[in-house]
């Protein structure tokens, strides 16, 4: 087959969880044979682009770890906002087409709609089968993650009205009613439509925006080249709680500092990674909070290659998000290493984590639940082992792309 | 508020009594008290003065009434005669103070030293709106609000009367000689002896009014006004000091150089807002150019979506005759089906039946099929050509072609992905209620296998996996991670540990009704793997069931072409049934068909318990293959499942190619019982040696840096033609090139010997394969991703070749090959 993958931004500037997704994902597909490339949009203007022969864009080809690349870019700048409330680009969808023609592409799979939106209407008016991945809720929510700037979580646009009034109160109501109008095109013009976990599906088809039906469950693939030893639990008079990731208001880190000062055990430890992005006051506030307590601490930021053995050290992992995560890559990476999470009871993470069963859930945004949980793990530090075993481990690389391809050969077939 | 220090406000008026009420109204809404108006008439109209004081409510009127008009300034001076307050304010009749005025500068003033404070105001223009017909505020502005500088001042007088306030001690008297600026020339006096502090603070209305609603003499020329202006300069034009004047020129200066670059970013501006101007005409001129596109894109559109409108009614109504066609067939059918029933339930056709069996054990197929054809040409004569097709044309299909089968043409193509499309999705209806044992053959798995067996514990739909692990000899944590999660852990000695033997070892001790083998490093994919393998054997649709094998992530590149290339031989792209109802003779089917058909293969296979102990495995090599030819030929099913997996692959040395493929080749020809050639093994391995030393050569010459080659298909065929080239040029010191270490130690024993046909014959074998090779390479990668790697994958596949034509074309089998496999 030859595969041609969408997505928002990529290699070597953008290298965040739906760009390495997109990398395994056409790595492993060149690896069973197929001919794969990447569409994206670059915002950078370094560098040496070619003028497309159809449309207003700039062109740059090039290969990142031996998978092609085809970077857009707009001749005249066009900002994030303006993407994210009209999708309509004829430059993108006329680019789009003509590569999916001069390359043969008999597949295109769309892994984060984003800045190429009507690349989507191209595949469909090309007659190329398509596949779009959603990784996110932007189609629905221009903010893409359903939490409020007042940090209350949305369940419900109210055809935008509360868009308007939470988010965007510089907008007409109409923009937003666009936009949504806009998002259902784009989903007609999918073929599949993946997503990696059932809460994502529970939730757009709560909005009424994807009904249940249109889904297929395609679970991310876990890299386990790194893992190199099976992570052990040492014997140790204390258990060490950890949190990695970014001290940020709507990650919750509050949430878990003031649960664990509520609790006395001092057999237990916390372990805070990770920079703040900005928030410093947040930041701060936290640190003050937890200067009086010795056993927290603070480590700063780290080095994304030393994810995976800060998390083998931990012997639980918290993740006490306030927004509706959906594959949280923390919890992942934890399961891949066996060890157990402690978790929010909402979006993805409840759905990865069974409370008793592989780890523990809290009601959301509730310290006193919180430091019930840690106390009970306190108190009973077999509860980790009982855990452990019962951990599924995430599913591979390999075993997406396997999937993936199944979804692949099965649009072919009908074809 | 009824504060101690009393304010008065002389307040001038000739001729506005509506202006004026206005003016007392701001006065009486002060929030200050006490205050005093001091209302002075000059020669203006008669005014009621019970009315005024009754406006002015609880503030005490001194009202005085010129009889003769006699000037601002010396109608302001009487003012401040009769006035009596500690502070003197100053409101013309046709200006408005906001109610915190007094408030704020007595405020000020009670606590400090100054003696004289202003506010600022607002200018508003008044003008006549001929429409509505009334006065209206046309424009409001802010102007005059800057501290106080009493060189400034000398030059012009922007402080508003109706601001200040000053204490009664410091006032001096108006200039009555002064027809205008009689304020200036004051405050000009005041200012010089008391200096007054501004509180930046709008608490008054200025108003200005437009000429043609005046209708006092504010009229004045511009040489009456510069003659008053003048006038005031002079009077104090002694204190204007060269120091001032110098003040005076600099501020002067920084204001025209304000000015000018304010002159200059205006025109800058405008040329941008031409610019824009420009770009949106053209902008303007695209869109249309556009929508004409557009436009006609659209009736493109329309002619042609009409003409498939019209090929749709066509089709629709192809597909109704079709339908009805349908519905006619399948009464035929019923009615067949009824005929066929009576048929057969007749004593005559049972009695036939049980003859047809009986001969048919008898007599020889090829007799059978005589007749069969004889047959066929009657029914042919009888009923025509349609009698053929289901009944004969299937079977004969299968007797024509006898060598390789492609067995899709059998299947329906979309029923293969019946099963994909469930890949994805669960495919359990309801856990099956048996018990799978999965065997595992163990040593120095390494961390890995804790994922393998953690998944196969954990499969879905299974009621009960039992895992059985047979470990030999393992030095690393192997046994540990096999303990926790089985408690059927076997041990072997090293020695003891064969691929088939142990195997069969491991299905002696399941007490499951099914079986799977599995490889340490045979990965399930997915939750349902399990599930998937065993139904078709739990079903009894199929006897044993095989899965792809996907290549790992970590895979290099020649154990990706590895894979791919097995796959492709092996069309293992969809689900597949296979027996004996596909060939006349398993015997007589070439090699390819026979892999195919029969290929078992334990990385991952499944077996009913019962069949497996039949037959078990045979101590040989290539016993999953052998177990599959066995089950094949006594007429059983195999399945294979493209939409079923394992992830598995491996990264070898060169050596272990070469060894791997001639033990595959031996045992492969040993099965399919190809006949192999009978060269002598000293030969053959002396003429790979020479190979391998042109191939050294052939390596070391060339360069991969070049920028003669773009691309990998390039740089093979340069390589191919140095191996065609080298051969002939041959020298004995390419042994002591650095190749491979393995390899270069594994030819110590052997020297480099040109056997001419081998060799030959070796070099086609492997030039083919380097051509293949370098096909797929080109299509998946770049030449720059490939050059650190050339040498390594030229020398595996080298060894690949090499190993299967050592197996080939010698008869004897090597024993020392077998080791490390």
């Amino acid at each position: 087959m030859n595969i041609l993958i969408g997505v928002h931004q990529f290699f070597p500037s953008h290298y965040s969880g739906t760009e390495r997704y997109a990398l395994q994902l056409a790595k492993q597909l060149q690896k069973m044979g197929h001919y794969v490339q990447i569409l994206t949009y670059i915002l950078s203007e370094d560098g040496r682009f070619d003028e497309s022969p159809l449309a207003r864009l700039y062109i740059k080809e090039y290969y990142y770890e031996g998978v092609p690349v085809i970077g857009l870019r707009h001749k005249r700048f066009v900002d994030n906002h303006t993407m994210a409330f009209n999708y309509a680009d004829e430059d993108i969808y006329l680019e789009t087409k003509r590569i999916l023609m001069k390359g043969n592409f008999n597949i295109y799979h769309c892994a984060h709609p984003f800045r190429i939106a009507y690349s989507l209407k191209a595949a469909r008016d090309t007659k190329v089968k398509t596949v779009l991945m959603l990784t996110d809720y932007l189609l629905y929510c221009p903010l893409g993650i359903m939490l409020r700037l007042n940090n209350s979580i949305c369940d419900d646009s109210d055809d935008g009205r509360n868009c308007v009034k939470y988010c965007y109160p510089h907008l007409g109501q109409d923009v937003l009613v666009r936009r949504l109008n806009q998002s259902r095109e784009l989903i007609d013009c999918a073929d599949r439509i993946l997503s990696p976990s059932g809460f994502l599906i529970e939730l757009f088809n709560h909005t009424g925006l994807i009904s249940e039906g249109r889904f297929i469950l395609s679970r991310h693939g876990f890299d386990y080249t790194k893992k190199k030893a099976i992570a052990k639990r040492q014997v140790s008079d204390t258990i060490t709680f950890g949190y990695i990731g970014t001290v940020q208001y709507h990650k919750g880190v509050h949430v878990m500092v003031e649960a664990f000062k509520k609790t006395n055990n001092p057999t237990i430890r916390l372990q805070v990674w990770g920079g703040c992005f900005g928030e410093t006051e947040y930041r701060d506030k936290l640190v003050e909070i937890a200067s009086a307590d010795p056993r927290i601490t603070f480590l700063g930021q780290y080095e994304f290659n030393d994810v995976e053995r800060i998390i083998s050290s931990m012997d639980v992992v918290i993740v006490p998000s306030i927004w509706y995560e959906n594959a949280p890559l923390t919890i992942s990476t934890s399961f891949a290493f066996g060890i157990p999470v402690i978790t929010t009871n909402i979006g993805g993470m409840g759905e990865m984590v069974q409370d008793g069963f592989n780890g523990l859930t809290f009601e959301v945004g509730n310290p006193y639940e919180l430091s019930i949980k840690l106390n009970k793990i306190a108190e009973n530090p077999d509860l980790i082992e009982h855990f452990r075993k019962n951990i599924r481990y995430p599913i591979r690389i390999e075993e997406e792309a396997f999937n993936t391809e199944l979804v692949f050969k099965e649009l072919l077939a009908l074809s | 508020m009824n504060d101690e220090s009393l304010v008065s406000i002389v307040v001038r008026t000739k001729d506005r009594p509506k202006l004026l009420k206005k003016a007392l109204e701001s006065i009486v809404l002060q929030d200050y008290r006490p205050i005093e108006v001091i209302l002075v008439n000059d020669g203006g109209c008669v005014l009621d003065e019970e009315e005024i004081r009754g406006d002015l409510q609880d503030i005490v009127l001194h009202y005085y009434h010129l009889e003769q008009n006699v000037g601002r300034a010396n109608a302001a001076n009487h003012g401040i005669e009769k006035a009596t307050g500690k502070y003197i304010g100053f409101l013309d009749d046709d200006d408005e103070l906001y109610p915190e005025h007094i408030t704020t500068l007595v405020g000020f003033l009670e606590k400090s030293d100054v003696k004289v404070a202003y506010t600022d105001s607002l200018m508003i223009y008044k003008e006549y709106d001929a429409v509505d017909r009334e006065i209206v505020d046309a424009k409001s502005e802010l102007v005059f609000s800057e501290e106080f500088n009493y060189y400034r001042l000398l030059f012009d007088n922007y402080i508003p009367f109706m601001c200040l306030l000053f204490n009664r001690e410091v006032l001096e008297r108006f200039n009555p000689k002064l027809e205008l600026y009689e304020d200036w020339d004051l405050l000009i006096r005041v200012g010089e002896k008391y200096p007054f502090q501004h509180i930046k603070k709008i608490t008054a209305n200025y108003n200005q009014w437009n000429p043609d609603c005046q209708i006092s003499q504010a009229n004045k020329d511009a040489r009456f006004l510069k003659s008053a202006y003048l006038k005031v300069v002079s009077a104090h034009i002694n204190k204007i000091t060269p120091e001032i004047i110098n003040r005076y020129v600099a501020d002067y200066s920084n204001v025209r150089r304000l000015y000018t670059t304010a002159v200059n970013a205006i025109e800058g501006l405008n040329e941008s807002i031409d610019k824009l101007n420009h770009r949106i005409m053209e902008l303007d001129e695209e869109g249309r150019k556009k929508e004409r596109y557009i436009n006609q894109l659209g009736t493109d559109y329309n002619e042609q979506l009409l003409a498939k409108e019209k090929h749709i009614l066509v089709l629709n109504r192809i597909i109704n005759d079709r339908d009805v066609r349908i519905l006619e067939l399948e009464s035929e059918i019923r009615k067949k089906d009824v005929f066929l029933h009576a048929l057969t339930n007749t004593k005559g056709y049972r009695v036939l039946d049980k003859a047809r069996r009986i001969r048919k054990r008898l007599v020889s197929e090829t007799i059978m099929q005589k007749v069969n054809v004889a047959r066929s040409i009657n029914l042919l004569r009888d009923e025509g050509p349609r009698s053929l097709i289901g009944k004969v044309g299937k079977r004969f299909h299968f007797y024509k072609n006898r060598s390789t089968i492609n067995m899709f043409k059998t299947l329906d193509a979309s029923s293969s992905f019946r099963v994909s499309i469930n890949a994805y999705k669960s495919v359990i209806e309801e856990p099956l209620d048996i018990k799978v044992s999965v065997i595992v053959p163990t040593k120095n798995a390494g961390v890995e296998l804790d994922y393998v067996l953690r998944r196969v514990v954990q499969q879905e739909g299974i009621k009960d996996i039992e895992l059985i692990t047979i470990d030999s000899g393992s030095t690393d944590d192997t046994v540990e991670i096999c303990k926790s999660y089985t408690s059927n852990v076997f041990q072997i000695a090293p020695e003891e540990f064969h691929h088939a033997n142990t195997r069969t070892l491991g299905g002696e001790k399941a007490s499951g009704d099914y079986l799977v083998f599995i490889t340490q490093d045979s990965i399930p994919v997915g939750n349902q793997w399990l599930y998937k393998l065993i139904m078709p054997v739990y079903k009894d649709e199929v006897s044993a069931v095989s899965v792809k094998q996907i290549i790992r992530s970590d895979a290099d590149l020649f154990a990706t072409w590895a894979n791919f290339t097995h796959n492709f031989f092996m069309q293992f792209e969809r689900d597949r049934v296979s027996n004996s109802k596909m060939f006349k003779s398993f015997a007589e089917l070439d090699v390819q068909s026979k892999r195919i058909i029969a290929g078992l293969d334990n990385v991952c296979m499944a077996i009913k318990k019962e069949v497996f102990d039949k037959y078990k495995f045979a101590p040989g090599y290539a016993e999953d293959l052998d177990l599959g030819i066995k089950l094949i030929n006594d007429g059983h099913s195999l399945m294979f499942q493209a939409s079923n997996a394992v992830i598995h692959s491996h990264n070898r040395p060169p050596l272990y190619f070469f060894k791997r493929s001639y033990v595959d080749g031996y045992s492969l020809s040993e099965l399919l019982k190809v006949q192999r050639l009978s060269y002598d093994v000293q030969a053959v391995v002396e003429s790979i040696h020479y190979l391998y030393c042109v191939l050294k050569m052939s390596l070391s010459a060339l360069d991969l840096k070049s920028r003669a080659y773009n691309e990998v298909g390039e740089v093979m065929q340069s390589f191919m033609e140095y191996i065609v080239g080298k051969m002939i040029l041959f020298d004995t010191s390419w042994q002591l090139i650095e190749g491979d270490k393995e390899f270069d130690d594994f030819f110590v024993d052997y020297k480099p010997v040109s056997h001419q046909n081998i060799v030959k014959e070796l070099n086609n074998d492997l030039l083919f394969n380097l051509k293949r090779f370098a096909d797929f390479v080109s299509k998946h990668k770049k030449l720059s991703e490939v050059r650190d790697v050339f040498a390594d994958n030229v020398y595996k596949l080298f060894a690949n070749t090499a190993g299967s034509y050592l197996a080939t074309h010698t008869m004897q089998r090597i024993e020392g090959f077998v080791g490390g496999i």
